[in-house]
């Protein structure tokens, strides 16, 4: 196998995508079928994944392509995010939920990490009501359900940490 | 354009990442993610949590609260601390009463998520059905064990313990276990453990053989150190830092004179290690610097 072998992708719609295949190898989905059956010189149909997403997810696995720790750089969830990273992740949160469910789907845990905690960043030290209007949710408790989830889950917890 | 709804499935994902004041203002958010959230609000507790009003451990029992129990499912991290003035059971009325570690048993079987656990207890004698709980735990990586000395005295059979120290990353043990038990040398040798950080008490010095892959070590002595144990120390470190080694710190608590030492050593080709021990202390003449194996144990000697 030659070290720079090219792998054929199709998008949800049918768009084709030719990549390197140590980028592809990033892809524990991908990475695993290709060893498994081997090259067969077919586009790998991606259902899931739409064009403009692959597209982003490539360029993640480009840029992080000659990194040595790919698989255990993100273990620390409390570890600040780098800058490319970070910019990288300033998109709409339609894409970036997409972003999360395509590397859900082709396994790839540095972006998998990397975009979920984007989004715990969005929760965190916010009050509920701030959290509502970051995701667009409406309050459907009664008041009185609010009053007791808020006494359940004690006040004192929150302002102890 | 408004955001779209957050799909349920990466909520759950999240869930994990989220620190406690998060999760319960996310509780509050909806009925959906009160719902989805509410088995997460446990997946850490913490020794200062043992404190708190309502923390629900103290008036556990099984049957109480089946909301709490499907918690544990996603408890991450634990730091048991028996403190007696906190735990209330039925018959407690004496002061030395504790949470049973025949109960601590129980609830253990109840977390197969556990990767960190912290036990402190002070008064119990040994139980078996708390090392067989503790054995059970499939993806435990950090054991943080300070049990009465007595326990090891009694008999503890820590060698039943050495299939679950071959899966841990982090293992440290507060009073001696292991020399009191004579006839355990051909188990130990042929035990090899991925250990990277290990703490021990002087007078289990050999358990350190077992863990080739150690990057920092602590060593613990509450009693008077004899001059045979000294020897075995100086022996056994001697042979592990002579040769090459991943250790990148090693660390020295005695009780006897309220001193810490702390060193880091150099590796086989003299260079600095890349994450030096933050220890570097040398306590007689109060000044930083690098030690090299000679000296680690000549103050070791010392003490």
């Amino acid at each position: 196998m030659s070290a720079h072998s090219q792998i054929l992708l199709t998008s949800s719609e049918g768009t084709e995508f030719l990549i390197d295949r140590d980028i592809a190898d990033k892809s524990m989905l991908l990475k695993c079928m290709l060893e498994d059956i081997g090259e067969i010189g077919q586009a790998v149909p991606l259902p899931n994944v739409s064009g403009p997403i692959l597209t982003k997810v490539i360029e993640y696995c480009t840029h992080h392509r000659d990194d040595p720790n790919f698989l255990s750089a993100n273990d620390d969830v409390t570890a600040d995010i780098d800058e490319w990273d970070l910019e990288y992740c300033k998109v709409d949160q339609g894409t970036l939920y997409e972003l999360i469910l395509a590397a859900n789907y082709l396994d790839i845990k540095p972006l998998m990490d990397l975009t979920c905690k984007t989004v715990a960043n969005m929760i965190k030290a916010k009050s509920p009501e701030e959290i509502r209007k970051t995701f667009n949710i409406t309050n459907d408790f009664t008041p009185e359900e609010e009053d007791q989830v808020r006494r359940e889950n004690g006040k004192d917890w929150v302002d102890e940490h | 354009m408004p955001a779209p709804a957050l799909p349920t499935e990466i909520l759950l994902t999240i869930a994990q990442q989220l620190d406690r004041p998060s999760i319960f203002a996310s509780l509050r958010v909806c009925r959906q993610w009160s719902i989805v959230l509410n088995p997460y609000i446990w997946t850490s507790i913490k020794k200062t949590d043992w404190h708190h009003p309502h923390f629900p451990i103290r008036k556990w029992t099984t049957s109480s609260d089946p909301t709490f129990n499907l918690c544990l499912q996603h408890l991450q991290s634990l730091e048991w601390e028996n403190n007696e003035s906190l735990i209330r059971t039925k018959t407690t009325l004496n002061p030395h009463r504790q949470i049973r570690s025949s109960r601590l048993a129980f609830f253990l079987s109840m977390t197969p998520n556990l990767t960190y656990l912290a036990i402190r207890m002070e008064f119990h004698g040994p139980d078996p059905r708390l090392f067989d709980a503790i054995r059970g735990l499939p993806r435990l990586k950090v054991l943080d064990l300070d049990l009465p000395v007595t326990w090891g005295r009694a008999g503890v059979p820590i060698e039943t313990m050495f299939p679950l120290f071959a899966q841990l990353e982090e293992l440290h043990l507060g009073g001696s276990w292991y020399h009191h038990n004579t006839d355990m040398s051909p188990i130990l040798e042929k035990a090899s453990w991925n250990i990277k950080k290990l703490t021990i008490d002087l007078l289990d010095i050999s358990l350190l053989r077992n863990c080739p892959y150690l990057e920092h070590l602590r060593m613990l002595s509450y009693t008077r150190s004899t001059p045979s144990m000294r020897m075995a120390v100086s022996s056994t470190l001697t042979a592990l830092l002579t040769k090459p080694t991943s250790l990148k710190g090693i660390m020295f608590y005695s009780s006897s004179k309220q001193s810490e030492l702390g060193f880091s050593v150099y590796d086989s080709k003299m260079r600095r290690p890349h994450i030096p021990h933050k220890m570097l202390n040398d306590v007689a003449s109060n000044q930083k610097k690098w030690f090299t194996t000679e000296e680690v144990v000549d103050v070791l000697w010392r003490s």
